[in-house]
């Protein structure tokens, strides 16, 4: 019950800030921040014990992959001094180049190969068909958009121009997946503040709103 | 607001605010109504029902996910959906599932607590039927690492445990081992295809729906066999599993806020396009 108290009047508040700016929305503003924080480092934590500590120091794996973590993790912090800073660029270098070779190594099969291969616009149903001729069509158009060396006059002129418009579509189509993502986010809210406990919270959210809209009018 | 030649006019911090609240007033009773609209199931829906409800006995299912707490509402209806089908499978086909969170960040971790207290895990052995690998950091690094070597990626599980003495892990090594795998990705999926596509029977897919865009090539390709997304997606699964919950709820209400977001960006336009000739 305390937990959906608490959780009511957080929504609340973080709904104050479309009435005006106030303290307590500053308030959980910050909250936010050290909570985000401070669970990010409770939890690397508990990660570190487990995949580092444990195996090595419990378990006594010291010829592991743990071991090479742990002293390239320790060489991250060498930033904080001047004379040492340069070392921390070694885990840093290691993981840049890690992590693109492990992406340009699977990157080929899934992302080049198989996307080159186009399906019929013949021969299948007049929708597939019509699709496929569609992701054609805006693949050349997009590439032709940015073909900066030349003008878009002449011959790239209308391709560029249908290339933008293909562009502007798939924003559009992202954009509203967005504002899915914050209606979804209003809905549970909602749920909440129209369940038990939270109504009597949304309750006194709208009459403390309406005691400041009329003492501002009387100020004014 | 003031009082002008012809009306009141109202200043853009005061149309933000009347947006604002009309949001809020729109979502709440929108809540409350309950309007029931109809569910209609689509085939992607039924793809994902039917490829975990056909699963062989003692299939091996990798379940990765890089989504947190951040978006509770709106990714966790559909994962306690499929968790509530496919704890039931688990409990009658001995299926193994081994749960990982491979996200930049560990807000994941606080998900699969919540799933563990409030889902139905009961008959289900920990270690033998289910197995939660943690947080291990890295995101396409990791995943790489599991489709590699899991042994030596997570040396042991979130709570401590060594691999070896974990029971379900003795022959679960790489992804040779695997045979399904889901992903629930808030970000981006392509480090999920690049590293496991090709490598399980099916691979299945949650994501947002912004992101559904940037999937569709890998649907269409076969790399992803089946997809949910939050919402309708998630309500219908609801509907085909017999089990509704925060999926149906939502539906209704976002319908209806939706409809107010066009509302207000339709008036608005003609507001615009009004005053504009007005001036003139």
């Amino acid at each position: 019950m305390i937990e959906d108290l608490l959780f009511a009047i957080i929504i609340v508040v973080a709904w104050s800030i479309v009435y005006k700016d106030n303290p307590l929305y500053q308030a959980l503003e910050n909250i936010l921040i050290g909570l985000t924080l401070g669970i990010s480092l409770y939890e690397g934590l508990i990660s570190l014990n487990s995949r580092l500590f444990i195996p090595i120091f419990v378990n006594g794996k010291w010829l592991s992959g743990s071991t090479i973590a742990l002293i390239f993790g320790l060489l991250m912090f060498t930033r904080f001094f001047s004379g040492t800073k340069q070392i921390s660029r070694l885990p840093i270098a290691l993981m840049s180049g890690v992590g693109t070779a492990i992406a340009v190594k699977g990157a080929i099969g899934p992302m080049i190969i198989q996307q080159i291969s186009v399906g019929r616009i013949f021969g299948v149903d007049f929708w597939t068909g019509f699709n496929n001729f569609l992701m054609i069509l805006a693949t050349l158009t997009t590439m032709s958009y940015f073909l900066f060396t030349f003008t878009h006059t002449g011959f790239l002129k209308y391709p560029a121009r249908i290339g933008r418009f293909s562009m502007m579509m798939s924003f559009a189509v992202s954009l509203a997946g967005m504002v899915h993502f914050i209606t979804a986010d209003m809905t549970g809210f909602s749920i909440v503040l129209t369940t038990y406990p939270g109504y009597y919270i949304l309750a006194l959210a709208i009459v403390m709103i309406a005691a400041s809209v009329v003492i501002e009018r009387s100020k004014n | 607001m003031k009082k002008g030649k012809k009306g009141f006019t109202l200043t853009a911090q005061q149309q933000d605010w009347a947006v604002g609240i009309g949001l809020i007033i729109v979502s709440l009773f929108a809540v409350i109504l309950k309007i029931g609209l109809p569910i209609v199931i689509e085939q992607p829906v039924k793809d994902f029902y039917n490829i975990i409800e056909d699963m062989p006995d003692k299939s091996v299912l990798l379940w990765a996910s890089d989504t947190g707490v951040t978006g509770k509402f709106y990714q966790m209806p559909t994962d306690m959906a499929i968790y509530n089908h496919l704890l039931d499978q688990i409990r009658e086909h001995d299926i193994k599932l081994i749960i990982v969170n491979n996200g930049i960040g560990p807000l994941g971790v606080p998900m699969i607590k919540y799933y563990f207290e409030k889902l139905n895990w009961e008959g289900l052995t920990y270690g033998e039927d289910y197995v939660w690998l943690g947080w291990i950091p890295g995101m396409e690094s990791t995943l790489a690492g599991l489709a590699d070597d899991i042994w030596k990626i997570a040396p042991t599980d979130f709570y401590g445990t060594s691999i070896e003495e974990i029971p379900m892990m003795k022959d679960i090594k790489s992804a040779e081992n695997i045979d399904y795998m889901i992903f629930s990705s808030g970000t981006n999926i392509d480090p999920y295809i690049r590293q496991w596509a090709g490598k399980v029977d099916k691979m299945m897919a949650v994501f947002g729906i912004p992101t559904l865009p940037q999937a569709m090539p890998y649907i269409e390709r076969g790399m992803i066999d089946a997809y949910l997304t939050p919402l309708q997606l998630t309500a219908e699964y609801e509907k085909i599993s017999g089990r509704t919950g925060l999926g149906v709820a939502f539906v209704d209400s976002n319908s209806l806020i939706i409809l107010y977001s066009i509302f207000v960006v339709i008036v608005s336009n003609i507001i615009y396009i009004v005053k504009g000739r007005h001036n003139r």
